[in-house]
């Protein structure tokens, strides 16, 4: 086989072990030594080395079947397994005081905010990352700390944020409390019967409110209940013994408490199930507060388990019964009853025997059955748990005097959420704007129908226990409303102009235009037309208009209302400003954008001057400019803006202000897309922590908060915190909208790609087929969104080698969008974007550049030339029907618009086409034009500035200029060493290149050593094609030194050593 | 507020989305792909963003020059990802390495954790020299034992059965095993 006349090389040896060595391991073991005495005939050096390696793949460890990565795992958390975090290190927003805990599963920090904006102190969990496990650990412990961030309690400390430490350990960020163990509380004060059983209620109505939300506890005990010095009982760690419990996370299936839980649980407050390992529900923390009422009521637990072993205290747990309260310890002599024995017989035996009892169903149903028991004994009626007698009968009637305490709270959290707030706020501003006494007194009169009227009038169907919501409430109001105010017009009005208002912000427009209407004409009939009252009505109609994308109507209108307050009250007056901001809005809506930042300036201008203390509308022009902005895309404007509002609104709103997180999300916003992905990231979850808190969790606002943030993660390329997010907002707005509203299916359509997108295409499929049959059913075969969902489809289809229904989903797409163009001839996304989709779509043969020609082009004219993928469209098209220079000038023209500098794309194609053209010189404008504004908007060691140069280096060396072209080189290969390695393949292809640069200026020394070294470094990465292609150039460009060299035996070995590279 | 965000979807849901952000593109890839690879390793998604921010940084670049199919890619994200954890354990081994013969246990389990830096290391050397011969089985490895694709997939993308995809990995087995144990 190998020629005569030289020993074959290693590479040639291999290739004949390779082939027995293939054809062996094919074959059955026993016929093996027959296959080799017939391949290898007689050469025993190979045959032995064949041999060696069928032993050798025999043995091989089991881990390379395994992934690398996995392999290694272990030893890359060993790591993190580091024994504390210092005291002055940074988590976060947060710094770190000192240790104050630590446990089997976590460390808890005291720490304080870095900033000094807000003096706070917080504790920082940090768990150990047991039970995480790799595929849905982190995420798992992201959505909880979500749903935990969500518990707003008095009782509960409050979980304020989380995250994960530099050595990816999760840790959440919660309230610090202090104070001490409940029992220990009541221990040291003495407390009485009363005041203990106090206690317990206010952590029954905690866990209640938990259990409402899904949430259980799992490991309540007294060091998890802590009472401050004022006498406030606050829960710890609510939610986290799951985060920590491998079981709930998928790992190990139905492990026993017995073999690892009972060690790092307080075995004492166990309840049997959890002992062994049955299923975990709110009846397990029902068992818990019922040890917990046993130990406040006799200093004691239930069963003694110091010093016994596992087995034992399963036992104890799941077989024994407890002794009654009264009759516990009863040879403890040396020990003080808190409370003694006789006032425990009876009822409080019974409650708390009942909590304990073993099988669940048998327990109290809930916290709150628990807590209701512990009141009526208070009370001096039967309990529940007492003969079974008076059971039905206590029952009904405490049912029947109750009010369900989560249910309240989630009542009252829901007009904090959605109405006081609105209310509070016109009752401010109304405060300011008018200044006479009547219309204090009719403020007063309004907050207290508000408050006493629909509060009041809410109560009955809480204690039906079913939800309210608050178009409930502002429907109850309504009803009452009508002759509630029949001698008072004016309030009535006033009112009506409040639920018009809370209406709109629930985005309920017939609702509110019909409520603004009424107000409209009894302010008229009242006031007259041109009163500021009834203008200010006026002006919230046209917002309602303007909501409702009437956009020409409310302008007109919004003119008439300003011209009147000019008219009435002066070109001075505030209200004018105000009636100024929502025409500025109404532009923004209507897309005429520097009118509105015009508008704007102007208003702004005129407030500075007039009224320099009006900060409120400051602030909502500041809003509204930032919000211009981002609309044009004029990110770092938008940004600048959005801080400015900010700083005014800590300042007069203090920072728990809906308005704040609203400023927050544009400011994040815009930060995202400055790629200050950090800062973003800091607002964004500022913002979303505040809007939960204030807001709850399914308000528009902190959905839109939610959808910030995962694009956020998206555009950092995190696609799962992006999926994180994106699902969250469709868990919350499938729960609010239903399931064919378009906030949910937008929410779904993201998910969808998401899922696509980190390889979960079997789950996304479905989505993508439902988006299309739902948006068809409910906007419209030929609606845009319909049409978006068809070339998801489409793309998926491809994607997944599914051809002929890609194909067919692409017609449709086609045929909708002809249909489309009839009516939307004028909407320059639809005309760019179907432009696009005629000279990019696939397969290949349904493009058609002819007919996009004229779409693309009336795109262009309609944004004025402004819009950069119109502009990269028409290029696009220009290309297709082979108008080289057309395309020039149009990508040129798009390249030079201010977004164009986050696109990488632009400026290669623009490069090969103007080198395709021979127009060299235009080339180089364009780079140095172009790298001039990445150096001053790109981070400085951003790898893409170096490619530019390296773009410049070889234009200029075409061009003859060598000098240029080298120093361009120089600074390409120093720009790329920024980020990449001395020997990354794309360093030393650049290296290379400014070698054979230098061979043509014949400086051969220093050209060596750059191409040697390139060459050699090259020589281990040809795996890949690129890369390949890299290494032969590199290796050429070395042959070429030696022979202009005049070193012909080198440029021999060189050759030689091509040649080999070039045989695979 | 809402107008901004809606543009927003519109704008990441659209078309160009795809053409423009090559670079999450890729990071997000190469997530998929990392993610694969720790899924059977409970507790070990700690450093996974980092290793994988690393490599994806490695890439991006390379990426910008015309990397732009599925093949490429695949093979630049199992390439990086042996560069990311051989340089991992490299720094974190600054002393030099002994030769010698390793003793690889058969079963993975019994691989003390804390040697199996020092394996990996020594696996990526036998690499090496497993490179002067046959590129190809270094491809191979690269693909499954640090990029985690299947034979199936690695098959597909170079018009390969997976039955001859199995072959190449034993033979690279074979290899491997017989330089990390040999004296």
């Amino acid at each position: 086989m190998s020629e005569p006349d030289r020993p074959p090389t290693a590479a040639e040896r291999w290739e004949r072990v390779d082939e027995i060595l293939g054809r062996a391991l094919d074959c059955p073991e026993a016929e093996r030594p027959a296959l080799l005495d017939e391949a290898c005939a007689g050469d025993l050096e190979l045959r032995r080395e064949v041999e060696e390696l069928l032993a050798a793949e025999a043995a091989a460890p089991t881990f390379l079947d395994d992934s690398a990565a996995g392999f290694v795992a272990e030893a890359l958390v060993e790591e993190d397994r580091s024994p504390g975090l210092a005291p002055g290190s940074s988590l976060g927003e947060y710094r770190l005081i000192r240790e104050i805990g630590a446990g089997g599963m976590s460390r808890v920090y005291l720490a304080e905010r870095e900033s000094g904006d807000f003096d706070q102190r917080v504790a920082i969990k940090v768990l150990r990352a047991v039970g995480l496990d790799a595929e849905h650990g982190l995420e798992r412990f992201r959505f909880e700390r979500m749903v935990l961030a969500s518990l707003d309690h008095p009782h509960i400390a409050r979980v304020l944020s989380g995250g994960a430490t530099d050595a990816g350990l999760p840790y959440l960020v919660m309230e610090h409390v202090e104070g001490v163990p409940i029992t220990s509380y009541c221990a040291k004060n003495r407390l009485g019967l009363t005041e203990r059983l106090g206690l317990a209620l206010d952590v029954c109505a905690a866990v209640q409110y938990a259990h409402q939300r899904l949430i259980v506890h799992r490991d309540l005990k007294p060091s998890n209940i802590l009472v401050t010095e004022e006498g406030q009982a606050k829960l710890l760690d609510f939610g986290i013994a799951k985060l920590l419990d491998p079981e709930s996370l998928g790992l190990g299936a139905g492990a026993p408490m017995t073999q690892t839980g009972l060690l790092l649980m307080t075995p004492d407050y166990a309840a049997p199930e959890q002992v062994l390992g049955a299923e975990v529900t709110t009846a397990t923390d029902v068992y818990a507060l019922g040890v917990l009422l046993y130990e406040l009521l006799t200093g004691e637990r239930p069963y003694r388990t110091h010093g016994r072993s596992a087995a034992t205290i399963e036992r104890l747990i799941c077989e024994a019964d407890p002794p009654a309260p009264s009759s516990s310890a009863s040879g403890n002599a040396d020990r003080e009853r808190p409370i003694e024995r006789g006032r425990l017989r009876g009822d409080l035996d019974a409650i708390v025997l009942k909590a304990l009892r073993k099988e669940p169903e048998a327990r109290y149903g809930s916290a709150r059955e628990l807590a209701a028991d512990i009141e009526s004994h208070l009370q001096g009626l039967p309990v529940a748990a007492g003969p079974t007698t008076f059971t039905y009968r206590a029952r009904k009637f405490v049912r029947r005097h109750k009010l369900p305490v989560g249910v309240a709270v989630m009542f009252v959290l829901a007009i904090i959420g959605f109405g006081a707030v609105t209310a509070w706020q016109q009752a401010q501003t109304r405060r300011e704007r008018d200044r006479a006494r009547a219309a204090e007194a009719k403020a007063n009169a309004i907050n207290r129908f508000l408050i006493d009227d629909l509060l009041g009038s809410a109560a009955p169907e809480v204690a039906q226990g079913r939800e309210i919501t608050v178009r409930q409430v502002a429907e109850r109001a309504e009803a009452r409303l009508e002759g509630s105010f029949s001698g008072q017009p004016e309030l009535e009005a006033s009112i009506r102009r409040s639920l018009g208002e809370i209406h709109l912000g629930l985005g309920e427009l017939e609702a509110a235009a019909e409520q603004l209407a009424r107000a409209e004409s009894l302010f008229e009939s009242e006031l007259g037309a041109d009163h500021p009252e009834t203008l200010e009505v006026r002006r919230l109609q046209a917002e309602v208009a303007l909501t409702g994308q009437d956009f020409e109507g409310a302008l007109e209108d919004l003119a008439e209302v300003a011209e009147a307050q000019r008219r009435t009250l002066g070109e001075r007056d505030l209200r004018v400003r105000t009636t100024e901001g929502t025409i500025a809005r109404g532009l923004i809506e209507a897309g005429e954008f520097d009118t509105a930042i015009d508008q704007l300036a102007a208003t702004l201008e005129a407030l500075e001057q007039d009224a320099p203390g009006a900060w409120r509308e400051r602030l909502e022009l500041l809003t509204l400019k930032a919000r211009a902005h981002a609309r044009r895309r004029e990110w770092l404007e938008a940004e600048a803006v959005a801080a400015e509002a900010l700083r005014h609104q800590l300042q007069h709103l203090g920072p728990d202000h809906p308005e704040v997180g609203k400023t927050l999300a544009v400011l994040g916003n815009a930060q995202t897309k400055n790629d200050r992905y950090d800062a973003a990231g800091e607002s964004l979850e500022q913002a979303l922590e505040l809007q939960r808190r204030v807001l709850g969790s399914v308000h528009p606002d902190t959905l839109a908060t939610l959808r910030l943030l995962s694009i956020l993660a998206w555009d950092r390329g995190d696609v799962e915190t992006s999926a994180i997010y994106v699902r969250e907002e469709y868990d919350r707005a499938l729960e609010v909208y239903g399931d064919a509203d378009p906030r949910t299916l937008r929410a779904l359509g993201m998910l969808a790609m998401l899922l696509d997108r980190s390889g979960r295409a079997d789950q996304a499929k479905p989505i993508l087929g439902r988006l299309v049959d739902v948006n068809s059913e409910t906007l419209g075969p030929s609606h845009p969104k319909t049409i978006r969902a068809l070339k998801n489809l489409n793309k998926f289809l491809l994607r997944s080698g599914e051809t002929a229904a890609a194909r067919e989903a692409m017609q449709r797409t086609l045929e909708v969008n002809w249909e489309r163009l009839e009516e939307a001839g004028d909407d320059q996304t639809f005309l760019s974007d179907f432009a696009y989709l005629l000279v990019t779509c696939r397969p290949e043969d349904l493009r058609d550049p002819a007919a996009a020609l004229p779409l693309a082009e009336r795109a262009v004219e309609l944004s004025g030339r402004q819009w950069d993928d119109a502009l990269d469209t028409l290029a696009f098209v220009y290309r297709g029907l082979g108008r080289l220079d057309d395309a020039i000038e149009v990508q040129r023209e798009a390249l030079e618009l201010p977004d164009a500098i986050r696109r990488g794309g632009m400026e290669s194609l623009l490069v090969d086409m103007l080198v395709e053209k021979g127009d060299l010189a235009g080339a180089e404008a364009m780079l140095l034009w172009n790298l001039e504004r990445r150096h001053a908007a790109r981070p400085a060691d951003d790898p893409v500035l170096g490619t530019s140069y390296r773009f410049l280096g070889d234009v200029r060396a075409k061009m003859g200029r060598l000098e240029e072209a080298e120093a361009d080189l120089r600074r390409a290969v120093a720009q790329l060493e920024k980020t990449l390695d001395h020997d990354d393949p794309l360093v030393s292809s650049a290296r290379s290149e400014l070698g054979a640069l230098l061979v043509r200026r014949q400086r051969f020394e220093e050209a060596e050593t750059l191409l040697v070294e390139a060459a050699e470094a090259l020589a281990g990465h040809g795996y890949f094609d690129w890369e390949a292609r890299l290494r032969a150039q590199a290796f050429e460009r070395v042959v070429d030194l030696y022979e202009s060299w005049g070193r012909p035996a080198e440029a021999a070995d060189w050759r030689e050593r091509a040649t080999i590279h070039r045989a695979w | 507020m809402p107008g901004v965000t809606d543009e927003l979807i519109e704008t990441l849901g659209g078309d160009r989305a795809a053409v423009e952000a090559l670079y999450e593109q890729a990071y997000m890839e190469l997530r998929v792909l990392a993610r694969r690879q720790l899924r059977r390793a409970p507790g070990s998604t700690l450093q996974t963003t980092e290793v994988i921010h690393e490599a994806y940084v490695r890439l991006r670049d390379r990426i910008h020059l015309g990397v732009n199919d599925k093949t490429h890619f695949m093979a630049l994200s199992a390439r990086a990802m042996r560069r990311v954890l051989i340089d991992y354990f490299r720094n974190r081994k600054a002393q030099k390495r002994g030769g010698g013969a390793l003793v690889l246990p058969l079963d993975e389990g019994l691989v003390p954790v804390e040697e199996r830096g020092e394996v990996l290391l020594r696996l990526d050397e036998a690499l090496d020299g497993l490179a002067e011969v046959s590129p190809r089985l270094v491809q191979t490895v690269e693909y499954k034992f640090f990029g985690g694709m299947t034979e199936e997939e690695i098959g597909e993308l170079h018009g390969r059965s997976a039955r001859t995809v199995r072959n190449d990995w034993r033979k690279a087995k074979a290899w491997l095993n017989r330089e990390l144990t040999r004296g």
